[in-house]
């Protein structure tokens, strides 16, 4: 054991205030956070740091962990097996005792004390030598020289640099500052210099930069901002879906706070349920798959909550057109708990209410409430609670007699969906270098989608009759992971995953009743309740070598049970980075996916309507690969950088209905035999440029692809255009700050028309539905269509121009901001849906086509204290 | 349901905008032959031809072509034809009072001098329906006096059906007389419930706008060989002063009529539901190898009770 300690000896400021606190080299001390000495003001510094102590006996944690391993290699089970010998693998190379100094610690916001996500700690003499802050904000690096420069770069905050001098192993806490602080009279130059290592096909979003972009009726909304990234389709004109790809939106793992939400919508897709109060991280990763991601084929989109600020109690609130939120966080012990509480509810049910009979009424409502409760319990152990709850509400009650006295005949729809979650997590961090995960939670989602009609008449006589259909999902989920630095140039991440899946898919309840004594009540009610099963154990490597490559090579096995359904899936991963100039570096990703979870579809649309069936005997489960290779770097030195990537997926086990139109009349049961399964491709090439730095800021992003679908079933197993085939794709989206006071923002889209099918021709043809006491002759002809091949047309091209002005005003305590927006600027008739319109055998077929989201101004007022 | 879907989106979003748009189509379309051929015991021998047009939305009033100068042949299993002659306006009719034979199976063959050949199959079920009771009555519990009837039909699943139709039809005038009337199929086969895919129209229809007609269609797959009750209760307000009289009309129906009637009705309401764009387009399934349309076969039975005021 060898004890030493330095500090360090100089800092660079980089033009900015900068807080940089560290503590105690004790081991009582790194404990208890109440003796670690905040040190403030610019300029100043002073770094403690702790010894680490290595012991060639086996660390406490690896005995029950290699014992467990033995455990299941014992139990025979082919899939435990493979997470046995993972799990050795993990173990076994993780090193009694490691070269050089490590520095580890966490990143925090200055002020709030909240931890920053995603955040890139690297040596500043090998910016390949890097890692990224964990959920926690928690990092690990590891120099092997004594005196070095650490920088903290995020694309959210001012970048931090530090020098310093140490042996041994240091614990640091850095507080960077929010990139919209800046002082006055202070020239920024801003050095960003940000190795995303073998990473690619991966986006961060600052949520501040989806708040300054023009929002639909005010909403602003993390969704609609990653359709503008290149790859992504939104679906229909106006919703929130995503379409990554070639993919469909149920191949999308979108985790909050590491649990997975199945739909996460509000008012019919148009808004997705992620309100950016709440949520401090997002990321959008949609190819080169980390190997501790899985289900989903397509993409995965990870959404951090928030917690609360430890030092003092903010708040915010935004009246809109549509909906109003208010958002509150603070200590609950101060530095050491937290809270944060957000919620959002429409309201246009209320201001028709009073336009409405008792007899006649329709509205629409929906809310969210996120809450965060993040408990420090000392320096080494994190806890958080996270709780979402959402849910969206259609109802119309129409009276068929409003005149009538003396009897009533009153019908009743309604449409309602709910995401439910509550999350457990505990991040402790085990040593130095090693940081263990743990958390739990349970997901459910629920549809009910329910039709009426009552009559009753003066006398005691009259009809009930009801039909309801229900989709019910609950997840049960439990993970566990480590994350361990070998040395400079490894790091290691080793994870069990395990969730149990209740699933409803379609419950169908039917109900008839007569009032008087001729019949009596009859019901019905249908459906198949699965109970499956995931386990997944999962093992990545993240390699930097000497010669600037870097390289994450993971695997994924996965073992999947649902009823007689056995299924076992390894998906290897790769990805890797070559720098080829000073700036700019050659990345290339394989990755393998599977997806045990069908949503299938038949929908042009993004509609909460769909249902969610495991996979099942007859029904198999969804695989993919995806390969992508591109460049990336900077292009000047004002901040602009660039990425082209190619990418080809390949798919199969896709569902599709079997027979066309049976959308209307789902079956509770069988579904082997109403579903299919075929197989998919897309290819194609995207490219990227942005402008993190300086005003104005934004990006440009162009995408052409392909996306095809092969069904046996489907026009005789030819190929078709998938529904969101687009060709070509273009976002831009803009940013600029005319004073501190006073921003404008702009987004244009402009893609080509999605196909659709539609009919190709029409005919006269008879029928026998309703004229059998005519004469065959003489009934009445009735015009049918002939589809042709499906998604044999093509839509209007789809393009647009939002528009949104800001304006600020900070005063003593608070900050005010009125926000003017237009939806759609000029006023262009996009494609919401299209429908055919049958003749009378003398008029053609006609189609039509619906479109909503016309120019629609907004406002909102919002203030944050 | 389409004004249903329009209010939900059109509330929700302030503003909505239809207009009439062109298309553009990925291959051109080719006109296909679409034959017109329902037969059963009860109509001599006679089919359609026509073509079908491509869709021209913005275009002039459709002109639906008739074919004429094909050969049409109708053969059965014992490879006796009836060669039916061109009788103009695209009919093909047999000469003479040739019905088709329940429980007979029929081929067709068209030959056409450019397009070729096109064939399709299908048989003449037999069925094999009793009334067991009937009654109409006056409903005296209702405040306008509505009639109520119940029938009680029992259908014995025989080997060449495979699908059956009941239909219930009020017969007399209705000039004047928009009746409201309410059908209710109900059933006790549970099976029945559980395969909606096999079922057409076996719930509550209304009667608003037509007074001959009403349909349950299922397949007597799901019999499992016993017999099967179809129990009827409707009611409504009689043409008063005219014979009111009640048809029960059981139809044996073969499996390629069903299914083109089960895809026309889905197209139907696929159309009418406002869900055309939540979903893939039912394709109306057609049993015509070379072209579309049907060659169908169906059985019939009728049951007839009357009621006088």
């Amino acid at each position: 054991m060898r004890l030493s300690c330095h500090n360090s000896k100089s800092m660079d400021l980089t033009g900015f205030r900068m807080l940089l606190r560290s503590f105690v080299s004790s081991e009582d001390g790194l404990d208890d956070p109440g003796i670690s000495p905040k040190l403030t003001g610019a300029g100043s510094l002073a770094s403690f740091c702790r010894t680490s102590a290595s012991s060639p006996d086996l660390p406490f944690w690896k005995k029950p962990l290699i014992a467990w391993s033995v455990m299941l290699i014992r139990s025979c089970n082919r899939g435990l097996i493979i997470v046995a010998f993972l799990l050795t693998w993990v173990i076994a190379s993780i090193p009694a005792s490691a070269q050089g100094n490590t520095v580890s610690g966490y990143v925090e916001v200055d002020e709030t004390g909240v931890r920053v996500v995603g955040a890139h700690v690297f040596l500043e003499d090998s910016p390949s030598r890097g890692v990224v802050t964990n959920q926690d904000g928690y990092f690990s690096l590891v120099s092997n020289s004594d005196e070095f420069a650490i920088v903290v770069s995020h694309v959210s905050y001012m970048q931090l640099r530090v020098e310093l001098e140490v042996v041994g192993d240091t614990t640091m806490v850095f507080q960077i500052v929010p990139a919209m602080i800046m002082l006055e009279g202070v020239e920024v130059q801003d050095t960003r210099i940000v190795d995303e290592g073998a990473r690619m096909s991966t986006h961060h979003i600052p949520i501040a930069a989806v708040e300054a972009l023009p929002a639909l009726a005010g909403e602003v909304d993390i969704q609609k901002t990653l359709q503008l990234m290149p790859g992504v389709q939104g679906g229909a004109e106006g919703s929130a879906g995503l379409y990554v790809r070639g993919g469909r939106h149920d191949q999308n793992l979108i985790l909050l706070d590491g649990m997975p939400l199945y739909n996460p919508s509000h008012l019919f897709g148009f808004l997705s349920v992620f309100h950016t109060a709440a949520i401090k991280d997002v990321e959008f990763i949609k190819g080169g798959f980390p190997a501790r991601y899985g289900g989903r084929l397509s993409s995965v989109v990870n959404y951090s909550m928030k917690e609360g600020s430890l030092q003092e109690f903010h708040g915010q609130g935004t009246i809109g057109l549509v909906a109003s939120n208010l958002a509150f966080e603070g200590p609950l012990i101060r530095n050491r708990a937290s809270i944060m509480v957000a919620a959002r509810r429409s309201y246009v049910d209320a201001i028709i209410w009073p336009f409405q009979s008792e007899k006649q009424r329709s509205g629409f409502n929906f809310y969210d409430v996120s809450a965060k409760a993040h408990v420090r319990l000392s320096n080494k152990d994190n806890v958080s609670l996270s709780i979402y709850g959402g849910r969206d509400k259609l109802y119309s009650r129409y009276d068929n007699a409003p005149g009538a006295s003396d009897y009533t005949d009153l019908g009743r729809l309604g449409i309602g969906w709910a995401n439910r979650m509550a999350a457990l997590r505990w991040g402790r961090v085990l040593n130095s270098r090693i940081y263990l995960t743990a958390s739990a939670g349970i997901v459910q989602y629920e549809r009910e989608s329910t039709y009426s009609y009552e009559f009753a008449g003066t006398e005691d006589a009259g009809i009930r009759t009801g039909e309801a259909r229900r989709t019910n999902i609950r997840d049960y989920v439990g993970r566990i992971e480590l994350d361990y630095v070998a040395n400079s140039l490894l790091s290691l991440r080793a994870g069990l995953e395990t969730i149990r899946h209740k699933i409803d898919p379609s419950r169908e309840t039917l109900t008839y009743a007569r009032t008087d004594s001729l019949r009596n009540a009859q019901s019905f009610e249908g459906g198949e309740i699965f109970t499956a099963g995931t386990f997944a154990a999962y093992m990545e490597s993240d390699w930097r070598l000497r010669s600037g490559i870097s390289m994450n090579i993971g695997l994924r096995a996965s073992s999947y049970r649902n009823g007689t359904l056995q299924d076992l899936d390894l998906s290897p991963r790769v990805s890797v980075s070559v720098p080829i100039l000073e700036d700019f570096s050659a990345t290339a990703s394989w990755a393998r996916m599977s997806q045990f979870l069908h949503q299938p579809i038949s929908s042009a649309t993004d509609l909460p309507s769909e249902l969610w069936v495991p996979a099942l005997q007859g029904l198999p489960s969804q695989r993919g690969h995806q390969l992508a290779a591109g460049f990336r770097g900077r292009l000047l030195r004002q901040g602009f950088t660039a990425s082209i990537e190619a990418f080809d997926k390949r798919m199969r086990g896709l569902p599709e209905y079997r027979r066309h139109g049976e959308y209307g009349s789902l079956p509770p049961i069988d579904w082997p035999n109403v579903l299919t399964s075929g197989r998919g491709r897309a290819w194609g090439v995207e490219f990227f440029l942005r402008k993190e730095i300086g005003s104005p800021k934004g990006w440009f992003a162009y995408t052409y692809s392909r996306a095809s679908r092969w069904f046996d079933a489907i026009d005789g197993g030819e190929p078709f255009p998938d529904t969101f085939d687009r060709r070509h794709d273009i976002s831009v989206a803009l940013t600029h700050e005319f004073t501190s006071s006073v921003h404008l923002a702009a987004t244009w889209i402009l893609g080509s028309g999605y196909p659709a099918t539609l009919p190709a021709g029409e005919y006269i043809a008879n029928t026998l539905y309703g004229f059998y006491n005519i004469s065959y002759e003489n009934r009445p002809p009735k015009v049918l269509v002939d589809y042709g091949p499906t998604n044999g047309s093509r839509l209007p091209p789809t393009h647009r121009l939002d528009l949104s002005l800001r304006l600020h005003k900070q005063f003593k305590r608070s900050k005010r901001t009125w926000t003017f927006g237009v939806h759609n600027a000029y006023n262009r008739r996009n494609p919401s849906y299209v429908f055919p319109v049958l003749s009378d055998g003398h008029r053609p077929v006609q189609i039509k086509q619906i479109s909503y989201l016309m120019l629609i101004p907004t406002i909102s007022y919002s203030r944050a204290f | 349901m389409r004004y249903f879907w329009q209010m939900i989106l059109a509330g929700l979003l302030f503003a909505g905008c239809e207009s009439i748009i062109e298309v553009d189509q990925a291959s051109p379309y080719d006109s296909k032959v679409v034959v017109r051929g329902i037969f059963g015991p009860d109509s001599v021998w006679s089919i359609h031809l026509g073509l079908s047009q491509k869709l021209n939305a913005a275009g002039p009033p459709v002109i639906w072509p008739d074919v004429w100068g094909a050969t049409v042949t109708v053969s059965n299993s014992a490879q006796t034809r009836y060669r039916l002659y061109d009788a103009g306006e695209g009919w093909y009719r047999v000469r003479g009072d040739d019905f088709p034979v329940a429980g007979e199976t029929y081929d067709l063959f068209v030959t056409l001098p450019v397009v070729g050949e096109l064939t399709a199959s299908s048989s003449v079920p037999e069925v094999e329906s009793t009334l067991v009771s009937h009654f109409v009555r006056p409903d005296t519990s209702r405040w306008y006096g509505d009639e109520r009837c119940e029938a009680l039909v029992q259908i014995t699943d025989t080997p060449s059906a495979d699908y059956y139709l009941i239909r219930v039809q009020r017969d007399g005038s209705t000039d004047g007389v928009y009746p409201k009337e309410w059908v209710t199929f109900s059933s006790t086969a549970a099976a029945l419930r559980q395969s909606p895919n096999e079922v057409i129209g076996w719930s509550r229809r209304d009667m608003h706008s037509s007074y001959y007609a009403f349909g349950a269609w299922f397949s007597d797959d799901l019999f499992e060989d016993s017999t099967y009750e179809v129990d009827i209760d409707c009611e409504g307000s009689p043409d008063r002063g005219r014979p009111y009289i009640f048809r029960v009309v059981v139809m044996a129906l073969s499996r390629e009529l069903f299914e083109y009637e089960q895809t026309a009705s889905k197209l139907q309401d696929y159309l009418d539901s406002g869900l055309s764009f939540v979903q893939r387009p039912p394709d109306v399934k057609s049993n015509i190898v070379g072209g579309l349309g049907i060659f169908g076969g169906y059985g019939v039975a009728v049951h007839e009770f009357r009621y006088i005021e």
